[in-house]
């Protein structure tokens, strides 16, 4: 320490003294109290390897010392992810909210105070008490204030897996019990096909096993992907996936029998399968359909029998695909016009169907666009002229891709799991309904725009509720809705935000009170392993203790039901493994009825894992089969108990933007449609390396990023007219926002199309200022935020036209990732 | 050159130390607790206060004799004068501390850990992180449930630098123990957390006490070698 030498020895003595002096250890004691604390700490910490689950499927964690050290696969996954490395990323991450926070402003000021600077404000921590009281003061002041309609609890999201740490059943729970809220129905994923299908075919369909793929590997000749790429969304699954369709895959590509790709990007699916590519533009896939059903048509290569015994209403199709309804017959050139496909491709594709035992395996992403009701319509009207659905290894399917679909299933017992309170509706686990009113989630900011208004959904007619308060558990609404710019100022009508997660994700940064909650890792659970095969159920055994002040979603939602007065009804006394042992149970005595053998609750844990075998129906299930086989006695779930071509009831709604068959309309906007503001289509398809946009802040990046962005693909031809080349930042944009992302030039993506990925993590250059530069590349900052039509109401993440240039400027920091230096 | 001219700017030159400066191992742990605090988490209104009275004048005059703690010292002072409302004050900080060490500000942030800028991954929890828990272990200390962080959190590693301090003998394996420890620990990364705090923080608070942290360290490690 340098002494001034002109100081008198006086100061110098003073110094001494004092720092010595009885003054200075008080102080010190006041603004430096001692931090660590005499006795060495207990060794009981965990060792050795934990057997654990996830979206990406289960895994054996290897613990040191408390530390999670390391991962692998599961040994009976026969396909484990590249991404559990970035699940334990997750856990580890700085990013973690590490304690309750609440925005300063609203701290200081109350609710709905300055929320224009949601994301930008400062956050202060404060203790789990000051916080939860907080929660239990909004919510019973809202309530109290404005009624049971104020608070939208729809919270949306990936959740993480298991039957108990369920927090959006959880927070559900305790609304239920402290009076109400509002719901929100469907799914970001599926949600314009989830409410047609039920009219076509009577199931939701997209959440349904399909023909098994050991019937499709030997009975299928041709298989069909049509806007999927199953080898990067397959990797994850609802609850636990079991990777049973990359097996699916494999023996399928062993055969060498032959696989198209209809998608304007190659993807990787396509290049594992070595498939042939078809490239058409996006969002006209209903031309593209509509001309080969014209040529199976007039080529008379459509199957009548089929049409005539099992589907309703061809008849009043097929004016329409000729064209006698509306002067416009659909033929294959009329369609080649359209989609950019020549019509003798059209035309050659409709004679391989025919002629072939063929599968159409359609994504989502069809769906996920304007008027994207109409795609899987079409499919299935496709699939029916080809009259095979029902046949092993032909008709049609909707889940290939997802959550390994096809997967042979077992005849295993079904574990139950925490309820919300509210009525389970058949079909999907969490299309639950309860509330004093509900949405369809995808018009959440319709609703704050415009509290009151009416909106049509399904046949009806609905007011948007005047909503003051969300409360927001296991979710990113700032990720996976549309239009991020409008969907920051309309937030804004929320005077109290509540975001409960793992992380600091976009959407708690725009909140107001932020509770930090236990990774899956941090807490006991179980779960079902294969979302359709069911072939075992896995204990998801804590591996780390909580970090942090982390609390477990069930603690944290008891605390406040407990401050509602409700506690006891909410845990109905029970701990986390009372309920496990209670879900676990349930499953013993199904399987007692069934005759299956299921170990006792303790050696189960002990082990791990029980599975269950493979029986002979689930290796030879054929979807359709029995309604083929006797479509009286197994009649489809639709009015007329057959697949509806032309639907009465949807007639009998009259939406302009949904007409009662499969019909071609113009998109809001589309590449090379009518007016189209923008030269290029923006595809936001499912990236590789995460799921949404979870995983996104891990070392996983280093995957796939460009120039530390979101990766760009663009055309070879698009980059050289811009001056782009492989690597530059550049800035797409439209009307509705901008982003920087890095461009990855290629010819395995048609022209003018580009594509980002879905789920990268918001970056505003300045946080709340409309139209801001997004510096990561979040995609949804361009999307364009409206129904798919009025039956449906689901988003259209695929919808967008956008331009392209090389970014010149000066690059502003990315700061959405807490990445230390280098990283 | 004077190191207490309040209301200076921070200096980033540090003038050598002569052997005649060395500090007493006593107050070596007396600023290693006192920078540990620093870190450790925002500080509350009662420590602002504390540092308003006289007794805390007297400390910030002290600290403030020495070049390598001014540039804290008169943030310190700046915080708690007497025209400053230390509620507000102490809000600021909270702020400033949530944006840089708490993970709110994402990238634009230093995590207080040694696990973050040592790892390839970034990842927390990583072997630095062992390493603090034995070195806690072998001293027979331990972080309390309280303070719910990792063992190479930078509070925790600059307390145990002043434990070692406190313990400090004039012996060889004492001295290289805290050389040792030093070296790993902290030198090994916290020029690299100073810098991320100076580009980070808008308060500069933060950016000042890393500042003085860090040459702080260096003159230490100078002055055991």
């Amino acid at each position: 320490m340098p002494i001034n030498n002109a100081r008198t020895s006086k100061l110098d003595l003073t110094r001494r003294q004092f720092l010595g002096s009885t003054a200075a250890a008080g102080v010190l004691g006041a603004v430096a109290p001692s931090l660590l604390v005499r006795g060495a700490a207990q060794a009981a910490v965990m060792d050795g390897e934990v057997l654990s689950a996830s979206h990406w499927g289960a895994f054996r964690a290897t613990v040191e010392g408390g530390r999670w050290t390391g991962v692998r696969g599961w040994e009976n996954d026969p396909h484990p992810s590249h991404q559990l490395e970035g699940v334990m990323d997750s856990v580890y991450s700085p990013t973690r909210i590490k304690y309750p926070m609440v925005r300063r402003a609203f701290l200081e000021k109350g609710p709905g105070a300055d929320v224009e600077t949601r994301g930008a404000d400062d956050f202060v921590r404060v203790s789990w008490d000051q916080a939860l009281d907080l929660v239990v003061k909004e919510l019973q002041r809202v309530e109290e204030t404005y009624g049971p309609a104020a608070t939208y609890a729809g919270s949306y999201g990936w959740k993480s897996p298991g039957k108990l740490h369920n927090c959006q059943n959880l927070m559900r729970r305790m609304l239920n019990l402290k009076g109400s809220f509002v719901n929100s129905s469907g799914d970001y994923s599926t949600g314009a096909s989830q409410v047609i299908m039920p009219h076509v075919m009577g199931t939701l369909e997209v959440y349904e096993q399909q023909t098994v793929w050991p019937v499709i590997v030997e009975s299928t000749d041709l298989l069909v992907f049509w806007g999927a790429d199953p080898m990067v969304t397959n990797q994850i699954g609802w609850i636990i996936p079991d990777h049973g369709g990359f097996a699916g895959m494999e023996d399928f590509k062993a055969t060498g029998k032959p696989v198209i790709f209809i998608d304007p990007v190659r993807n990787e699916s396509c290049d594992f399968f070595g498939a042939e590519w078809i490239a058409p533009k996006p969002q006209t896939d209903v031309p593209m359909m509509l001309g080969i059903a014209h040529t199976l048509y007039t080529e008379n290569l459509h199957d009548t029998d089929f049409l005539d015994e099992y589907t309703f209403g061809f008849d009043k199709f097929l004016p329409y695909l000729t064209g006698e309804s509306d002067g416009t017959p659909k033929t294959a050139e009329w369609a080649a016009d359209i989609c950019g496909i020549p019509a003798d491709t059209i035309k050659e594709l409709a004679r391989r169907f025919a002629d072939n035992r063929t599968m159409l395996a359609s994504g989502w992403s069809l769906q996920r666009q304007h008027h994207g009701e109409q795609r899987h319509w079409m499919l299935v009207v496709l699939a029916s002229m080809l009259g095979q659905i029902g046949l092993p290894g032909g008709g049609f399917g909707l889940s290939y891709h997802y959550s390994n679909g096809g997967s042979p299933g077992a005849n295993g017992p079904v574990l139950p799991g925490i309820t919300d309170g509210g009525t389970a509706v058949e079909g999907a686990a969490w299309l639950t309904e309860s509330g004093a009113a509900s949405i369809p989630l995808a018009r959440v900011v319709d609703m704050l725009e415009n509290p009151g208004g009416e909106f049509d959904f399904n046949g009806k007619r609905e007011t948007f509720p005047d909503v003051k308060m969300t409360y927001w558990t296991g979710g990113n609404p700032f990720a996976h809705h549309q239009d991020r710019n409008r969907m920051v100022k309309a937030w804004q009508k929320f005077e109290t935000v509540i975001v409960q997660d793992f992380q600091w994700t976009a959407t708690a940064r725009f909140a107001d009170i932020v509770l930090p909650a236990t990774t899956s890792y941090e807490r006991n659970d179980i779960e079902q392993y294969g979302d359709y095969s069911l072939k075992a159920i896995i204990a998801m055994k804590q591996v780390v203790e909580p970090l942090f002040e982390a609390r477990n979603d069930y603690d944290i939602f008891a605390d406040i039901s407990e401050r509602l007065g409700k506690g006891r009804e909410f845990t109905e006394g029970k701990s986390e493994m009372d309920w496990i042992m209670e879900f676990y149970g349930e499953a013993e005595k199904q399987a007692q009825a069934k005759n299956i053998d299921m170990p006792s609750f303790d050696e189960f844990w002990e082990t791990g894992f029980v599975e269950f075998p493979v029986s002979e129906a689930g290796r030879s299930f054929v979807r359709y089969q029995d309604y083929r086989e006797d479509p009286l006695l197994e009649p489809l779930g639709t009015p007329t108990g057959k697949i509806e071509i032309y639907s009465n009831n949807i007639e009998k709604m009259g939406y302009d933007d949904c007409p009662p068959h499969p019909t071609w309309m113009e998109p809001v906007e589309r590449l090379d449609g009518p007016g189209a503001k923008y030269p290029l289509h923006v595809a936001t398809s499912h990236p590789r390396g995460r799921l949404h946009s979870q995983l996104c802040g891990t070392k996983l990046r280093d995957t796939y990023t460009i120039a530390d962005r979101e990766p760009c693909l663009i055309n070879t031809d698009d980059a050289a007219a811009r001056g782009i080349s492989d690597g530059d930042v550049v800035r797409v944009f439209n009307d509705r926002g901008q982003i920087l992302v890095g461009a990855k030039v290629t010819d395995a993506i048609r022209p003018g199309v580009i594509r980002v990925n879905e789920g990268g993590w918001y970056d505003p250059v300045e946080p709340g200022a409309p139209g801001t530069l997004d510096s990561y590349g979040d995609v949804n900052c361009l999307t364009v935020d409206i129904g798919t039509s009025s039956l449906a109401q689901g988003n259209c993440g695929h919808t967008a036209v956008a331009d392209v240039e090389k970014f010149t400027g000066t690059l502003p920091p990315i700061n959405v990732f807490s990445t230390p230096k280098n990283g | 050159m004077p190191a207490v001219n309040q209301g200076d700017a921070p200096t980033k030159d540090h003038a050598p130390s002569g052997p005649e400066d060395l500090l007493s191992d006593a107050e070596r742990a007396f600023i290693y607790r006192w920078f540990a605090a620093l870190f450790a988490r925002e500080p509350s209104v009662e420590m602002l206060s504390a540092y308003r009275s006289d007794e805390g004048r007297a400390l910030l005059n002290e600290l403030g004799r020495w070049d390598t703690l001014a540039p804290v010292v008169v943030q310190i002072r700046r915080q708690t004068a007497p025209s400053e409302d230390l509620a507000t004050r102490a809000m600021d900080l909270a702020g400033a501390f949530s944006r840089l060490f708490l993970g709110v500000a994402g990238r634009r942030s230093a995590p207080p850990y040694e696990s973050a800028y040592v790892s390839d991954t970034g990842r927390l929890f990583q072997e630095p992180s062992a390493r603090a828990a034995e070195f806690l272990q072998d001293l027979d200390l331990k972080v309390p449930d309280g303070f719910p962080e990792p063992p190479d959190h930078l509070a925790v590693q600059l307390s145990i630098m002043a434990e070692l301090a406190d313990r400090s003998e004039a012996t060889d394996e004492s001295i290289s123990r805290q050389q040792w420890f030093l070296d790993q620990s902290l030198m090994s990364w916290v020029g690299d957390f100073r810098d991320d705090c100076v580009k980070a923080d808008r308060s500069g608070f933060y950016a000042a006490a890393a500042e003085s942290l860090a040459a702080f360290l260096h003159e230490d490690a100078r002055h055991l070698g």
